[in-house]
């Protein structure tokens, strides 16, 4: 087995001790951080993507992945940084459960889905007002941003955090997109309050988030 | 041991279609079907996101005569607003139960004065604003300061049912235990009665029914005197017969051996 598929395979088994000394010793041996990263690890979690798309791998699996490539991203994220390759994480994404909703599971879910497809996520909680949302993206520069809410009357609040996230002039040179989701919002309803993309589940979030930003 | 249907939820794709479209039958006959099975209420949320606020008040109107009709079982009006609630309870009348209230803004007095004015029980969430507590000490406390709000104005513990709210196991693998604790702590420190929603605890894991069922039957021994399920998962409402016979809740067998003749027993 190559260094590359042996990496892979530390992801998809949710080997985080394993992970580590593997990275260690990729990178001791010369490799570059961005290929142990796209090539090795990501390539693994890109099967675990699929397997639990083809339910044949199940959420505690998934997050078990995603914090081993967590554990993975402690020792490259600052080689990569320091070598100005911070473009290599996809995006960034904000992330927060709208006002009046203390829903947390969902949003747990997309954080760790985000996080496993290479984006950087700033989970902001739960019960975020639109302000705190504005704030968020004034701190964090992201090029997403989701909400969720569970509940038909939280719903509102979501239409009120993308008015104030406009009135704040974040959208207006294209560059920042607002995914909404969670059980009771659909399409229709995105359209409707103008956010940018819709996810039906939290796959569908990361497929139409790719697309948008046209990674893949 | 009560059990409340749950199958009429706007979040189920076929009732949400129902709500919208006004589709009478398909909703007195999931009510009716309940009913025959052995529910003791029916829970009503016809919460489908569409449309204004208004919309879900004139549903839930729409929904309750309906039921009504086909069932003398109480309703569960399921809801977190607190016009959708009173347009709920005003056409059913007195008797109903709530579902539900927690300690988060709003949600605690004012639902409880509708709770009051139409005589109902109440299901209760230790939840707050800031979320769910994840441990066993911190939903006890927040079950405790809605108990003692609830008595400053004037309720009994009799009419509430205290939900632990179980988190996925997926998400969450000690959730199972924190559940079943809390559900021991409330009945053993509050004296309060206790219910659980059994689906939850199962999402994102394969084979959820043997999940669901084994859950309720733990829950069950530890004193559980409600659930919210599906009346119409043989299996699930066969384990609720066994455990209520082995727990000593069915005098000489009495359920059990009717639902065995009816044939609604299954291994």
């Amino acid at each position: 087995m190559s260094m590359m598929e042996e990496l892979s395979k530390t992801i998809i088994e949710g080997d985080i001790d394993g992970v580590k000394s593997l990275v260690q010793k990729a990178l001791d041996e010369g490799m570059e951080p961005e290929v142990v990263l796209e090539e090795g690890l990501m390539s693994g979690m890109e099967v675990v993507s699929k397997s639990f798309a083809a339910d044949e791998m199940f959420i505690p699996e998934v997050m078990l992945s995603a914090r081993t490539m967590h554990s993975a991203l402690e020792i490259l994220r600052p080689l990569l940084e320091s070598q100005q390759k911070e473009v290599r994480m996809k995006g960034k994404m904000v992330l927060g459960t709208v006002e009046g909703d203390i829903h947390d599971i969902g949003k747990s879910l997309v954080e760790m889905m985000f996080t496993a497809n290479g984006f950087e996520v700033i989970d902001i909680g739960i019960n975020v007002a639109p302000g705190a949302f504005v704030d968020a993206i004034e701190k964090y520069k992201p090029n997403i941003v989701g909400m969720s809410a569970l509940l038909t009357s939280t719903m509102p609040a979501m239409t009120q955090t993308v008015e104030a996230i406009d009135g704040a002039g974040f959208r207006k040179d294209g560059k920042l997109k607002i995914i909404v989701g969670g059980a009771p919002v659909t399409e229709e309803f995105a359209e409707e309050i103008k956010a940018d993309l819709y996810g039906e589940n939290v796959l569908e979030a990361v497929k139409v988030v790719k697309n948008e930003l046209g990674i893949e | 041991m009560l059990i409340i249907g749950e199958l009429i939820n706007a979040t189920r794709k076929s009732v949400r279609e129902a709500v919208i479209n006004h589709d009478s039958d398909f909703i007195q006959d999931l009510a009716r079907q309940q009913d025959e099975a052995g529910a003791d209420y029916i829970d009503v949320n016809v919460a489908t996101g569409r449309g204004k606020a208004e919309k879900e008040v004139e549903d839930m109107k729409w929904a309750v005569e309906l039921i009504k009709e086909v069932t003398q079982k109480p309703l569960t009006i399921d809801t977190t607003s607190i016009e959708v609630l009173e347009s709920g309870l005003k056409a059913f009348g007195q008797g109903a139960m709530l579902n539900s209230i927690s300690a988060e803004e709003g949600r605690l007095e004012p639902f409880l004065e509708l709770a009051r004015q139409y005589d109902c029980s109440v299901v209760a969430l230790p939840a707050t604003d800031k979320g769910i507590p994840k441990d066993v000490e911190g939903r006890l406390q927040v079950a405790t300061e809605i108990l003692e709000r609830a008595e400053k104005m004037g309720f009994s513990k009799e009419s509430f049912y205290f939900d632990p709210l179980a988190f996925p196991l997926g998400v969450d693998d000690k959730s199972g235990e924190v559940t079943l604790e809390s559900l021991q702590q409330f009945r053993d420190k509050l004296g309060v009665k206790t219910t659980i929603g059994l689906t939850n605890i199962s999402h994102g894991l394969p084979q959820r029914a043997l999940l669901n069922r084994t859950y309720l039957v733990l829950a069950m021994g530890v004193g559980l005197d409600s659930a919210l399920l599906n009346p119409l998962d043989k299996a699930v409402m066969s384990s609720v017969f066994a455990t209520r016979a082995l727990t000593g809740q069915d005098p000489y067998c009495g359920k059990y051996l009717r639902a065995f003749r009816k044939g609604v027993l299954v291994i």
